[in-house]
């Protein structure tokens, strides 16, 4: 790695290099970035797309191959993309037609130190195989992520709801047709006044 | 030390328990005062000067309470639990010597309720059967936490009891007795040495034995590091988890008797008991040196509350079985050694 | 007069009656004969640092299984942003580790600048990377002082909790607030620093190293804390990365991965510290690298706080068009008045796009994740709070622990609640 970047710094017309290094994942052409390239490689017809913004890459994934470009790149001997940041997934109903969900998983490689978030866009009632295989940390995130959008993962051990209880009958509330207030209407108790009002010398009224 | 009345035994009696009863309502304030100097707070200082109201406070309070009684409880074993660690503690003091036998209006009167010639096995038992109490009042209580409790509190017993009582036997082979009264005043000999002339305290010749059992006495009251039946983090309140209001209380109090009867214990097997300079001439400085040992003794045990972690349950067994245990051992043949020189029965 | 009515049923009579025979209920065999005991801890138990539940199967003392549930403390704080505006979601992050508000603030307030393409000035920076390190070290006292209370160390939370409130006095002199701060704003600092305020850091500074040793000689050479952390809850390396830990979790199984060192955001970069790392990535080393944690942060602010000391630039970035406008000149112009007014009724207009900003807490890796679609309220917002992905470790950690252990391993993770169900 050292290497590589003493030759970048001497030669910097001829970015020649190894093709690894760290400049790359940071540059504006976005094909040389070695995760895009890598995966034009391998995943040509999975491959879909990769966009920049903010010096952040975003690419996005086939949802059927979404646990396979994990475990690639988590085992490619360069990218050892091997730390999963964050797993969650974004409602997109209201801002296009379709598919509806887009998971989104921010991981990062340790050794690189490269931050990358890969998407893969599901429609409702889709699943997505579940990275739990491929990070033991993603069970929880997975979990969450059913809890609040109800995206199933294929091949997750033990898919339940987390932060809500189990007996949630109200559908998933991180859902953009999901009411910030709920479906319910709660009762409302006391109605009645059961208790008199008083007054007091501060208020006048009572309580 | 002779026969006496039966009435004055009970006046000796009755005055024993009060100042005991006393002492323990105020040994919740001595451990809460010295407890908050050591963590740099203040403590009680409301109810009365420097807080001294507060057990009355606290006795109020928890009698005011309601006595709640858990349905999955099994009520009369529930109900009755408390009250056998609280008398079997108190039990104890009986054969306790404040003295010896002194004049008082021109009466003889023993310092002492009793002096049997088992005082010291007495203590033990009773320390034993005190034990019941917590283990059937975790068992009755229906929780799991207090089950957990007093499963705990049974094999620790089981284990330090054999210290507490393995740790006593070289004071036994050198005086030959197990009364309290006798071994006590075989302290008050003095030592010469040269020009100097120290108490002939067990400390000095029983080193040892006097460091296990102090730390089998820390483990047999369920003190910290030792606390394990009730540890707070872990089994919430552990066999106390149910009980509310004076039988809670009674548990509470049941402790800190076991506490004082503990160090008095200590102080007369170890320390001399009422040995000290004066106590010769006046009995009442003799109670006063036995009381400063006691409270010496209180103060290291909330020393050790302030300071040290709680011990897991596999370590504390280990500790008994694996150290304490054979340490105990090499104890008692040694002292028994030397006593066959001194004997004249070896060399 | 009437009698008093119930106001509404406590009980619902479809509820099944307590039969109190739990005891019995749920107890099965294992396969050798052993019976296996199910015991609720929590949601209300002294260790659980909040209302979580523990349900543990107990062989003895010792767990088979364990499954952490949460969600008792769940307020909805993602479904809540998306109908804040991007400044009013500030009090929001207060909430989620409330014993660590200030960097809550930050992470939230370093995501929207990063969104916004916004960069406070330096002296702002600088201060941020103060009271950050300020609260990490109030964050890392209240945990050693939690954990030593659990594992049985009665006086540790009292003296940790002394040196905290030194801490938080800071806090309120800073902003007016101690628990629930709110101290960071888009675009850096609007008001003046008050009086008083740096005498009082440099008498933190002062007394803190001391108070520290303090710490470590009643703890780090005792044999039964010794005996009570080292070797429990071993963490491999491979099962840290494995489990997405961050923090000291991570660190402690000798992982090198400090935000501040690995994507240096405000001044980290200009700034000289150690990252600790641990060896074995058991309970003791975790406690070793918190330990070591505490003295790097007090390294710190004392650099910063050197650097900055007699600095008198502006706090805000008031070009920019994203800051909320001076509160002074709406007093004596209508345009400022109007400006004033328009951005906080309306709010601005974010970039459309979606950034992830991760930064490192007291407790690991707080990462915000903010799409937005344009308008003056994110489109989501994902909280990546570092105990929530840390807890997940706990059921890996608690295979075969014994139940005191339990304690050290809930402990250890340094979990609150309120980050962990947001």
């Amino acid at each position: 790695m050292t290497d590589g970047e003493n030759q970048t710094t001497q030669q910097t017309l001829v970015p020649t290099g190894t093709g690894w290094e760290r400049e790359l994942y940071f540059d504006d052409d976005l094909s040389k970035h070695p995760v895009v390239r890598e995966l034009r490689a391998v995943f040509p017809d999975d491959f879909l797309d990769a966009v920049r913004f903010r010096n952040e890459t975003t690419i996005y994934v086939n949802p059927a191959k979404f646990r396979e470009i994990a475990f690639y790149m988590r085992d490619h001997e360069k990218l050892q993309v091997n730390f999963l940041s964050d797993l969650t997934a974004v409602d997109m109903l209201n801002l296009r037609t379709a598919p509806r969900f887009d998971v989104t998983a921010q991981i990062y490689s340790i050794p690189n130190r490269i931050r990358l978030r890969m998407k893969a866009s599901i429609d409702d009632g889709m699943s997505i195989p579940s990275l739990v295989p491929v990070f033991n940390g993603a069970n929880w995130m997975e979990r969450e992520c059913f809890d609040m959008f109800g995206i199933f993962f294929e091949g997750h051990p033990n898919l339940r709801r987390i932060l809500l209880q189990d007996d949630w009958d109200e559908g998933h509330p991180l859902r953009k047709d999901y009411p910030t207030r709920g479906w319910k209407d709660y009762p409302v108790y006391n109605k009645e006044r059961t208790i008199r009002r008083t007054k007091t010398r501060w208020t006048g009224r009572g309580v | 030390m002779g026969d006496q009345p039966i009435w004055i035994t009970f006046i000796v009696t009755f005055a024993i328990m009060t100042v005991l009863l006393l002492s323990m309502a105020y040994t919740t304030w001595y451990e809460r005062k010295v407890l908050a100097r050591f963590q740099d707070r203040l403590g009680p200082t409301r109810t009365g000067k420097a807080g001294l109201m507060q057990p009355l406070a606290d006795a109020v309070k928890l009698m005011g309470k309601e006595d709640l009684v858990p349905d999955a409880a099994d009520r009369n074993v529930f109900l009755f639990a408390p009250l056998i660690t609280f008398t079997t503690a108190l039990l104890s003091a009986a054969v306790i010597p404040w003295g010896g036998t002194v004049q008082i209006f021109g009466t003889d009167v023993n310092l002492y309720p009793t002096d049997i010639n088992v005082g010291a096995l007495f203590i033990l038992a009773t320390g034993s059967i005190g034990v019941y109490g917590i283990i059937l009042g975790g068992w009755s209580s229906g929780n799991r936490y207090s089950l957990l409790g007093a499963i705990r509190s049974a094999a620790q017993v089981i284990s330090y009891e054999l210290i507490l009582g393995f740790s006593l036997v070289g004071i036994f082979i050198i005086t030959g007795t197990m009364s309290l009264t006798d071994i006590m005043f075989k302290q008050h000999e003095m030592l010469s040495f040269g020009p100097f002339e120290i108490s002939n305290w067990f400390v000095l010749t029983q080193p040892l034995g006097f460091v296990l059992f102090v730390i089998a006495a820390v483990a047999e009251t369920n003190r910290a590091p030792f606390d394990l039946p009730e540890a707070e983090s872990e089994l919430v309140a552990g066999f106390m988890t149910e009980y509310s209001a004076m039988r809670f209380a009674l548990y509470f109090l049941g402790e800190y008797i076991s506490m004082i009867i503990m160090s008095l214990f200590a102080a007369t097997l170890f320390l001399g008991g009422t040995s000290g300079p004066g106590a010769d001439k006046f009995w009442g400085l003799g109670i006063m040196w036995l009381v400063l040992k006691v409270m010496a003794f209180l103060f290291f045990y909330i020393w050790l509350r302030a300071t040290l972690p709680r011990f897991r349950f596999d370590q504390l067994m280990g500790l008994a079985w694996k150290v304490l245990l054979p340490l105990a051992i090499l104890n008692i043949v040694v002292t028994a050694f030397f006593r066959l020189i001194g004997n004249g029965q070896v060399f | 007069m009437e009698p008093v009515k119930t106001p509404f049923n406590v009980m619902d009579s479809t509820q099944t009656e307590y039969s109190g025979t739990l005891m019995v209920e749920d107890e099965h065999e294992l396969a050798s004969g052993e019976r296996v005991m199910t015991l609720n801890m929590g949601p209300q138990h002294p260790s659980t640092h909040g209302v979580m539940r523990v349900l543990l199967k107990l062989d003895g003392e010792t767990v088979i299984e364990c499954d952490p549930m949460i969600g008792y403390l769940h307020r909805g704080t993602e479904k809540l942003s998306e109908t804040k505006r991007y400044a009013q979601i500030v009090p929001w992050t207060d909430r989620l580790d409330y014993t660590a508000a200030p960097q809550n603030n930050l992470g939230y307030v370093l995501a929207v600048e990063k969104l916004l393409g916004l960069n406070a000035p330096e002296r702002a920076q600088y201060w941020r990377v103060i009271m950050v390190e300020l609260s990490r070290i109030a964050s890392h006292l209240v945990w050693l002082g939690t954990h030593a209370l659990d594992i049985g160390a009665l006086s540790m939370s009292l003296y940790t909790f002394r040196e905290r409130e030194m801490i938080m006095d800071i806090f309120e002199t800073f902003c007016g607030a101690r628990l629930t701060t709110n101290m960071m704003e888009i675009g850096g600092f609007s008001r003046q620093l008050p009086d008083g305020l740096i005498p009082q850091i440099r008498n933190f500074l002062r007394v803190f190293p001391s108070k520290l040793k303090e710490y470590t000689d009643l703890l780090s050479a005792n044999p039964i804390w010794l005996a009570r952390t080292k070797g429990v809850g071993v963490i491999t390396p491979e099962a840290a990365i494995s489990y997405s830990l961050t923090g000291a979790c991570l660190r402690g199984s000798g992982i090198n991965y400090d935000v501040r060192k690995a994507d240096p955001y405000l001044v980290y970069d200009q700034l000289d510290f150690e990252v600790p790392l641990g060896q074995f990535g058991d309970v003791f080393d975790r406690y070793l690298v918190r330990v070591e944690e505490l003295r790097q942060a007090h390294k710190i602010v004392t650099q910063a706080l050197n650097y900055i000391e007699n600095d008198d630039r502006p706090m805000m970035a008031y070009e920019s068009a994203y800051v909320m406008p001076p509160h002074m000149g709406t007093m004596t112009t209508a345009e400022d008045m109007q400006r004033h007014f328009v951005w906080v009724i309306k709010g601005f207009s974010a970039p459309v796009g979606e950034v992830y900003h991760a930064i490192e807490h007291g407790k690991g890796e707080f990462g915000i994740h903010i799409v937005s679609d344009g308008g003056s309220m994110p489109y989501r917002l994902r909280l990546r709070t570092p105990d929530y992905v840390n807890l997940g470790v706990l059921p890996h950690m608690a295979q075969g622990a014994m139940l005191a252990d339990m304690v050290a391993l809930i402990g250890t993770i340094d979990i609150v609640l309120g980050s962990v169900d947001r």
